[in-house]
């Protein structure tokens, strides 16, 4: 992790190299957020690209003290993508159409040997994932990897609206306190 | 702007925003609310940072090449070989003896020496105070060379009050060899903006972070004495 973050500090200060080696290291995983949250491949080839512009564009602003670059790169590239979810017109991709996948990936019973390769940040934060029910940690990791808003959850899941809103509420307070 | 100032409601809408709940009129309204509430920029950024390693967790998809192919064609650098290789003829022209690996080595160091002229100061600089004992309570430090003046942003109820103490405002330089930065006391009209002198502003290249301590009122300390209240890392902006 420590050398995504010398990567970035190092794009910042316009070294191309560094800046293609990061890319190859984190645009596997960034793309497939991207296929997720649009479910377009074009789509999510055109958001990675424009996202990495951004990055190296803000590469200089990055502080390894507040965030590791896998971080700060994931939510550029993911607010792009929800800007560009938002844009599409309504009903691009009805709930019918969408093809799930599990959510075995973000399982709560991720390997140990898995487990050590992720970061501090991601270790700490699927240990508190654990400590949701069901139902929170499954609103949350979709509202997450696949953009969905409340009321496509509630659509999805068939439970009243209120009673979504109330487990994403509370699941992120929980979060919140285990994070801190 | 005050129903934004009540933590409980910006603090839901911090969290939606930043797990992509919040949507349509309701995320462009918060996305404005932040550009002028550092704050609440912050707060956001916060929760986005917890969230965000749940990238981490996804299985690998490699990218088609030629997404590369289109970003590189988008980098600088290329730029820069451009004007170097002109900059390199235009000196060769210059030079009567025509020595074109001079010029170049020449055109090389001035290229070096333009990048760096060019490469952007901070028009701000910016630190999150988190205090020291309540987790959940934080507020953002600015200082704007535009306006030349440090500023506070904070929810209300925020900022500690004790009988007989006042809170008052430190820059920690990096070199721990040098002074803590008296900036003054955080009451009447300095309470949440103080002006800055053009030193003070040049001054905060050199620090590290920006910090708050309870000292007696009516007192001078030239380092914090009392109990550091909140406290976070200066970044340039």
């Amino acid at each position: 992790m420590e050398l995504l973050n010398e990567l970035l500090i190092r794009s910042g200060q316009g070294d191309q190299s560094a800046f293609r080696q990061l890319y190859d290291a984190t645009a596997p995983r960034l793309f497939a957020l991207c296929r997720r949250l649009l479910r377009d491949e074009q789509l999510a080839e055109d958001v990675l690209q424009e996202g990495f512009i951004k990055v190296w564009n803000h590469a200089a602003s990055y502080a390894r003290d507040r965030a590791s670059a896998m971080t700060w790169m994931s939510t550029i590239i993911r607010n792009h993508a929800l800007d560009r979810l938002r844009q599409l017109p309504r009903n691009t991709h009805s709930l019918d159409d969408m093809e799930y996948e599990t959510l075995e990936f973000a399982s709560n019973a991720l390997q140990p040997d898995k487990l050590q390769q992720l970061g501090e940040d991601t270790q700490r934060l699927a240990k508190c994932l654990e400590h949701l029910k069901p139902e929170q940690r499954e609103c949350i990791l979709q509202a997450f990897y696949y953009g969905h808003t409340h009321e496509q959850l509630a659509t999805k899941l068939t439970r009243p609206l209120g009673t979504v809103k109330a487990w994403i509420r509370r699941g992120l307070e929980q979060l919140r306190g285990c994070l801190q | 702007m005050k129903r934004y100032q009540n933590p409980d409601i910006f603090e839901h809408l911090a969290m939606s925003y930043a797990l992509g709940t919040l949507h349509g009129k309701a995320r462009r309204r918060f996305e404005t609310l932040m550009e002028h509430h550092v704050y609440l920029r912050a707060v956001t950024d916060s929760y986005q940072q917890r969230i965000a390693p749940l990238a981490e967790l996804l299985p690998e998809e490699t990218p088609p090449a030629r997404v590369w192919n289109n970003i590189a064609r988008q980098l600088p650098a290329s730029h820069t070989v451009i004007k170097e290789n002109a900059l390199s003829r235009w000196l060769a022209m210059l030079i009567p003896w025509g020595s074109t690996i001079f010029a170049s080595v020449l055109a090389s160091v001035l290229t070096v020496l333009m990048l760096g002229w060019w490469s952007p100061a901070p028009k701000a600089y910016m630190a999150t105070l988190k205090s020291s004992d309540q987790p959940d309570k934080m507020m953002v430090a600015m200082v704007e060379r535009s306006n030349m003046t440090l500023s506070l942003e904070m929810p209300e109820q925020t900022m500690p009050e004790e009988q007989g103490m006042t809170p008052v405002l430190w820059c920690i330089p990096k070199n721990p060899d040098m002074p803590p930065m008296r900036m003054g006391e955080l009451t009447g009209d300095h309470a949440r903006r103080m002006p800055i002198d053009h030193a003070t502003w040049h001054d905060m290249s050199h620090i590290d972070a920006i910090a708050i301590s309870m000292e007696p009122a009516n007192t001078k300390a030239d380092k914090p004495m009392g109990k550091i209240v909140f406290n976070g890392k200066l970044a340039g902006l």
